[in-house]
Order: C-alpha cells, then sequence, then structure tokens
C-alpha cells in the first residue's frame, strides 16, 4: 500500500470497523477462530459467487444469489463447529450467521463494475483472508490482556493473573479498536515524516 | 428492458443449483444435531455415572438452560451455561421431580478470570449438598445470574414432570 494512499487506508479502516461486530464477540483465541474460519469461509463464498456468475444476470440477481451462497455457507460452518464442538456451537451459533451481515461479506455480494475489477477480485478473496486474521488476532490479544494466557481449549485451565479483564468484554473491544486505529495513523504520519 | 427480465436457462441452473446446496445443507444440520445430542447425553450420563443411564437428550436452549437429559430410571439432570460478557461456566444439575437442584457437577469455564470461577462456586454451592457461605465484592452481580438459572431449571422440570402425569392420565 503506498503511503499517500489515503484512500486505500480509509478503505482498510472502513471494512475493519464492518467487522465490529465480529470484533466485539471475538474475546478469545477459541471464539476468534471460530469467527474468524466462519467469516473466511463466507467471506469466499460471497466473493466467488459475484466473480463467476455471469454479467448478464444483472447485479440485483448477483447480489441475492451470492447473499444466499453465503447464509448457505454459514450453515454449513455452523454443522461443522458443532460437529467438532458442541458447546462451542451453542455459544457462538448465532454469531456465526453475523457474519453474513458484516459490511466486507455484503461487498463481495456486490457484482464487480468494470472488467478491470472483474479481475482484481481475486483481491477480493484474498482480502477476506487478511479480516480473518484480525478477527483471529483480535480474539487472541483480548484473551491475553483479560485472562495474561492464551488457550485454544476452550475449557478453563489453572487461574491466573488477569491483566485487564475489561479486554474481555465488549468495551474493551472498541477500546481496542479505537488504540489500533490511533496507533496506525501515528505509524503513518511517522512514516510520512521520514520520507519527507 | 423486456430482455433484462427474462429467465434464461443458466440462472435457473444456479437458482436449482442453490436449492440443492440448501438442502444438503439442511441435512447436514439434522446429521450434526443428532450428533451433538448423543455426545450432550453421553457426557452428562459419564460425569453424574453409571453410564448405562443411557439418557434420552432433549435441546431447550432456555436462558442459561442448553438442555435436558432423562434416563429410564433416575433423576433428570439439565447442562447449564451460565453466561457473562466475558465468559461462560458450564455445570450440569440434578434435580429431584420438583425441580430443586440436588446436586451439581461442574464441567468448568472457558477462561480462567475471577468472575467466571465465581459463578462457578455459587453455583456448585445451589444443590441441596452445596455447602459454604463465604461471599465476594462479586456476588451481588452473579447472585442473579444463578437464580435466573435456579428458576429456569425449576419450572422446565415441573412442566416436563406435568407434562408426563397428564401423559398417565
Amino acid at each position: 500500500m503506498a503511503i499517500d494512499d489515503k484512500g486505500g487506508a480509509r478503505e482498510a479502516w472502513t471494512a475493519i470497523a464492518g467487522l465490529a461486530p465480529l470484533l466485539v464477540f471475538s474475546n478469545s483465541l477459541s471464539s476468534g477462530l471460530v469467527l474468524g474460519v466462519a467469516f473466511l469461509v463466507v467471506h469466499s463464498t460471497a466473493a466467488a459467487l459475484s466473480l463467476l456468475l455471469p454479467l448478464r444476470f444483472g447485479p440485483a440477481r448477483v447480489l441475492g444469489i451470492s447473499l444466499f451462497g453465503a447464509a448457505v455457507a454459514a450453515s454449513l460452518s455452523a454443522t461443522v463447529l458443532r460437529l467438532i464442538d458442541p458447546f462451542l456451537f451453542e455459544t457462538a451459533y448465532s454469531r456465526l450467521f453475523l457474519t453474513v451481515c458484516t459490511v466486507p461479506v455484503l461487498r463481495a455480494c456486490l457484482l464487480p463494475e468494470s472488467v478491470a475489477e472483474r479481475e482484481r477480485s481475486i483481491e477480493n478473496i484474498l482480502r477476506g483472508l487478511g479480516y480473518s486474521v484480525v478477527v483471529i488476532l483480535a480474539g487472541a490479544v483480548r484473551e491475553f490482556l483479560a485472562a495474561g494466557s492464551i488457550s485454544v481449549n476452550s475449557a478453563s485451565g489453572p487461574a491466573s493473573a488477569s491483566l485487564l479483564p475489561i479486554a474481555a468484554q465488549p468495551a474493551g473491544a472498541f477500546i481496542l479498536i479505537g488504540l489500533a486505529a490511533a496507533a496506525f495513523k501515528a505509524a503513518m504520519a511517522a512514516a510520512k515524516g521520514s520520507e519527507r | 428492458m423486456s430482455n433484462g427480465r427474462k429467465f434464461d436457462s443458466s440462472l435457473w441452473i444456479v437458482i436449482a443449483g442453490l436449492g440443492v446446496a440448501a438442502i444438503l445443507a439442511g441435512f447436514a444440520s439434522a446429521y450434526s444435531s443428532g450428533q451433538s445430542a448423543f455426545f450432550l447425553s453421553r457426557l452428562v450420563d459419564t460425569t453424574i455415572g453409571p453410564i448405562s443411564r443411557r439418557s434420552a437428550w432433549t435441546t431447550l436452549r432456555e436462558g442459561a438452560v442448553l438442555g435436558r437429559a432423562v434416563p429410564k430410571k433416575g433423576e433428570a439432570a439439565y447442562l447449564v451455561s451460565l453466561r457473562l460478557p466475558d465468559g461462560e461456566y458450564r455445570a450440569i444439575a440434578e434435580v429431584d421431580g420438583d425441580g430443586s437442584v440436588l446436586r451439581v457437577h461442574a464441567l468448568g469455564g472457558t477462561n480462567s478470570l475471577a468472575r467466571t470461577r465465581r459463578l462457578g462456586a455459587l453455583f456448585a454451592r445451589s444443590g441441596k449438598s452445596g455447602a459454604g457461605q463465604d461471599s465476594t465484592p462479586l456476588d451481588a452481580s452473579l447472585e442473579p445470574i444463578v437464580g435466573d438459572a435456579l428458576e429456569t431449571i425449576t419450572r422446565l422440570e415441573r412442566q416436563r414432570t406435568e407434562g408426563e402425569d397428564g401423559d398417565r392420565r
């Protein structure tokens, strides 16, 4: 990403803000993994459908078909999770369907407007991978800040010193998003300053 | 304009494909539901023991109660997941016919935070065999969660036993 490319950076932050519902629910590594992987499946399905469907279907039909496909993908993700860990499914199943309503997935469902944009659609699928990594990392960081340790196992381990319990609560997610945005802006400003 | 509104064959193929995918997703969901019921009833049976309980599982999802395992002989047990904004605590509560909690079997929490652990301790002593009267500053915010869960268990068990009595008549 070019340093002076303000539009690109803003677009990336808009997309991450659109992930806020998932970032709020991702308060541990296990929930982050569940939401991140489900998001990747749903986003990839939506992006692939909007890319593969013929242009003659028109934007409205492509949006409808891609959204339906994304919902089926979310259902399959929930099914797989239920087979792997029924407890985790009971905790997360309603949140899995939230992935369909996030801004990045809705954007992926839109028909690419030009041929150039269509050729760049593979980037959209890769972007989904980046967003899912953000969701997983948010879960890991919040669990570490809250409990002082990270574990994939959803059952509790020995008592550990809690550093910042609020990090695991919804308010903690918004505080972390704000801090990350401020740090990113400061880093961009510092990089610009060093270029001059 | 009218050409754009015409349905071409490829659109029908896509719609049919999505329909098939939705039906397959439905079957897969039903299968996973059965597997999940088997897993949870087995979990309750092995935790309470003996394994020969062979209880039948019913998913309820009412408040903190995830479901109920009813053996052919013996007391019913409720699988409870007490949720907090930053985690949850899971336990199995054995109940008698009028819905009073007899024993609590802890399954653990999703994290080791003090609030989750305290919630587990409060729920564990809600059973008739539970002991301990210690209190902490966290209790005021956690006791309503435990109280709600116990009320839900009592209501569900009374509904079940009343339903069984009605069937016998």
